[in-house]
């Protein structure tokens, strides 16, 4: 610890030097590290010196016949793209299936150096499927392997129809009812989870408890789209129907999925034909929520779907989006391409009607993802697999893409695996991390440790995801390529929303070392080759040590080239090269309120204890923070965990902000204002809180400043440790509409 | 302190229509859980050797179906039976905590 406690005292000296470097230049190269160092300091992280340990072969699991998905070159998540059309036609079917996993087998012979394995376990599992139909020869996705759903691939403007397909077989997993929290008992009979008589471990109750893990959704993570009806709408639970097809969807689509609901009274207030056919969606899953209590009831609860029936007509009646729904769920998102209002002396003359902007912010183009969100189980759901990348498309892409013509684009999906939901779910101390429940390793599109094969001065553009439950044991990746012959790299975007020029540019005289991914972050990187063959590997850094090679996460071949054929080694070296910021993600200047959001673990409780934000866990019927449409707010998020390596994720669906001011009180002493143009995220791991002398907690915090923009409705911030939302840590916003059918006459 | 794992004891018919649990015995370490995964093509529930019926898994596991985790707390050898097929020679496992180090 002495060391470690030198190390980080060097990091906070050469912090502080930062800062009076950025008092001096606010265009400082180094300061354009600060939120990874910053990050890093607290986490106790350099890579220096730091060389992962390649693995031996593979062997087969303990009496696994299999043979495990490892040191294999990586290949991308299979495809989805829109049609010339502007249209993305997909179906997402979701069912019980027996996979291969690999992992390293950190309880087996040889835990300090463990070996990769596999299994094969039972899991809820996406097939991927291009066009409107379950045909298995539009499947893009694996059978029989872990691996995440498949890649969509749109442009901003274009309309993704996704036909979510709940074919789960509650006979599969018997034992999750949705009303009821899952029970976990000890080889005595004794009930382990929820915790007893309201004491931690897990004092969890409904609804803030892991259940009804065959039940699901669709989270659309990173877009700016409406919260509401057919769209990001993470009310909605898709309960299992074996009867379902995606022909049901398909006829919504083409009738009224895709209308737009930019607030949350839209969906009642479409036109005569339009309202028709909606009472006729309503009505149909209606009568098949009610007939599955008969054809497919739930083990111990035969009137679930009746009460799920009778809840929509409770919903409907006082104005709300009917919320279960049986089968297939017609998704339809258009993440909107930003018009710019017309310029007054540009104006047509004679006047035109004038072109209104549809929209005050746009869609940022860039690496987003979806995964499943239904409170209670998903954790467990994307544990399993479900969850996959989605590329929205724009300038940005077309500007890089004409700077490094040819360039090789590499989909890295970021997972981890357990068969069933975490520890803290056993009365365990928390997520597992890295190695939960012995299934160490992380995985890369479902394979574990795998190639990247790059030319002697290629320049690669990686899209990387953290979809993965927990993250390292503080919930955070902190990334760096190790080794003699480790590449550069070149970050140009931030959970899918890119840098500016100003944060880019630094990066080329001063390239960053490390790259930080809480669960849910994303970034782009242009990774660069060295000029000789060689290998180096992506390796991240936990808090605590862990077994040899499990931070490994993939290794690059660097060979020198064998033919004439041409290939990417340019990256932007100069602004004209470089990607425009489009306006609407000019930073947030001003701000008409300011909140305060607290996100706590009582740590002196013990290990399971309640996730609170704002001292209350999540709960039905209540609205947590609401807001104005149109309104600019700045916020700031504070951790009072502390003892813990908890660094809670915070995330808020529909908008992204920008982070301005940090403070971790383990390495700073004062809070760090962050220089402009501002960093855009969409989740941003909160420092950790830390105990003064007389055990006070001193929150970990920043400050972040969002613009509530374009759509009203209900929505959810959490903590993105998805075992922590599913236990209660998630708070419902609703966005007030600021327009009224109210008018003096 | 080494992580808590979750084991899996398969249900099959090995050979067919012998009915097994597999591995058997399964060994893990105190504080390890188990779950039963059942291959076959009926219901199936394990049951501790003179314990109650649903002391481990709440009720009979559905052909192709996945149980609840069961935590192992103490160390020691835990004979069990499957409630549905008792006089069955064959569905008899033994799950074998050691105590952990």
């Amino acid at each position: 610890m002495p060391e470690q406690k030198t190390q980080q005292t060097q990091e906070i000296i050469n912090m502080q030097a930062e800062k009076t470097d950025q008092a001096r230049d606010p265009r400082d190269s180094s300061r354009r590290q600060f939120i990874n160092q910053a990050l890093a300091v607290s986490a106790g992280v350099a890579f220096s010196g730091f060389f992962p340990h390649l693995k031996a072969a593979p062997v087969q699991g303990t009496g696994a016949k299999c043979t495990p998905i490892f040191g294999k070159e990586l290949v991308n998540p299979g495809e989805i793209p829109a049609g010339p059309d502007g249209i993305l036609h997909a179906v997402i079917r979701v069912h019980g299936e027996d996979r291969l996993v690999s992992y390293l087998d950190v309880n087996g012979a040889n835990p300090n150096d463990p070996p990769p394995v596999c299994g094969t376990y039972k899991l809820r599992a996406y097939e991927g499927y291009k066009g409107t139909k379950v045909d298995k020869s539009q499947m893009v996705t694996k059978p029989g392997v872990y691996n995440p759903g498949p890649t969509f691939r749109a442009h901003v403007g274009d309309t993704l129809q996704i036909a979510l397909l709940n074919h789960i077989d509650p006979k599969d997993f018997p034992e999750t009812e949705d009303k009821h929290c899952d029970l976990v008992k000890n080889s005595s009979g004794t009930q382990l989870y929820p915790g007893n008589n309201g004491k931690p471990p897990c004092p969890d109750s409904y609804p803030d408890c892991f259940r009804g893990s065959n039940t699901t959704n669709l989270h659309f993570h990173g877009t700016h789209v409406s919260p509401n009806a057919f769209s990001d709408n993470v009310l909605v639970e898709v309960v299992p129907d074996l009867q379902a097809t995606p022909a049901e969807c398909d006829y919504f689509f083409r009738s009224i999925a895709c209308k737009d609901y930019p607030n949350p009274q839209a969906w009642r207030h479409v036109d005569a034909k339009s309202a028709q056919e909606l009472q006729t969606l309503v009505n149909r899953n209606q009568d098949r929520l009610k007939k599955l209590d008969q054809i497919q009831p739930e083990p111990n609860d035969k009137t679930l779907h009746a009460r799920q029936a009778a809840q929509n007509v409770h919903l409907q009646e006082y104005g709300e989006f009917p919320q279960y729904w049986s089968g297939c769920f017609p998704y339809c998102i258009r993440p909107p391409k930003y018009v710019p209002p017309p310029i007054p002396d540009q104006l047509p003359c004679p006047p035109q009607p004038e072109p209104k902007p549809q929209y005050v912010m746009g869609q940022a183009p860039g690496t987003h993802w979806y995964h499943a969100h239904k409170h209670g189980s998903t954790s467990i759901q994307v544990y399993n697999g479900m969850a996959g990348a989605m590329i929205l498309e724009g300038d940005y892409d077309a500007k890089l893409r004409q700077t490094m013509p040819g360039v090789q684009e590499k989909v890295l999906v970021i997972q981890q695996f357990q068969p069933q939901p975490n520890r803290e779910r056993t009365g365990g101390a928390g997520g597992a991390g890295t190695g939960p429940n012995g299934f160490a390793g992380s995985l890369v599109n479902g394979q574990l440790q795998p190639i990247i094969t790059m030319k002697a001065n290629e320049v690669q553009w990686w899209r990387i995801i953290n979809a993965t439950v927990q993250g390292g044991k503080d919930a955070l990746f902190t990334c760096g390529f190790a080794g003699p012959d480790a590449p550069r790299f070149y970050q140009t975007a931030q959970d899918g929303v890119q840098y500016h020029w100003d944060n880019y540019q630094p990066q080329l005289k001063n390239p960053n070392t490390t790259f930080t991914l809480a669960p849910g972050n994303r970034v782009d990187i242009l990774v660069q080759a060295p000029g000789k063959a060689g290998t180096a590997t992506l390796v991240y850094k936990d808090v605590r040590p862990q077994p040899t090679g499990t931070n490994l996460i993939l290794t690059v071949n660097v060979i020198e080239p064998k033919d004439e054929i041409a290939y990417n080694q340019r990256w932007p070296q100069s602004k004209d090269q470089y990607p425009e910021m489009p306006p609407f993600l000019h930073d947030i200047e001003e701000v008409s309120e300011c909140r305060f959001i607290k996100y706590q673990m009582d740590t002196s409780k013990g290990p399971g204890s309640p996730p609170l934000i704002n001292g209350r866990r999540f709960e039905e019927g209540r609205i947590d923070e609401a807001m104005l449409l149109d309104t600019r707010q700045e916020w700031t998020v504070q951790n009072y965990s502390a003892g813990l390596f908890v660094r809670h994720p915070f995330h808020i669906h529909v908008n992204p902000f920008q982070v301005i001011e940090v403070f971790d009180p383990n390495s700073m002493t004062e809070p760090l204002k962050l220089p402009q143009p501002w960093i855009w995220w969409d989740t941003f791991a909160i420092p950790l809180g830390k105990k003064d002398s007389t055990g006070k907690v001193v929150p970990g915090y920043f400050k972040m400043r969002t613009h509530f923009a374009d759509f009203a409705g209900k929505f959810v911030n959490h903590c993105h440790i998805l075992a922590h939302e599913d236990r209660g840590m998630m708070q419902l916003i609703e966005v007030i509409d600021n327009k009224t059918q109210v008018s003096h006459h | 302190m080494a992580e808590p794992n979750i084991a899996k004891v398969t249900i099959a018919n090995t050979p067919p229509p012998t009915t097994t649990f597999r591995p058997n015995p399964q060994t893990i370490t105190q504080f390890d859980s188990v779950f039963w995964s059942n291959e076959t093509a009926e219901s199936h529930q394990p049951a501790p050797d003179g314990g109650a019926d649903d002391q481990w898994v709440s009720r009979p596991i559905p052909p192709k179906g996945q149980s609840s985790q069961v935590v192992f707390e103490t160390a020691g050898t835990f004979p069990y039976h499957c409630v549905k097929h008792p006089t069955s020679a064959s569905e008899k496992g033994v799950i074998t905590v050691n105590a952990q180090s």
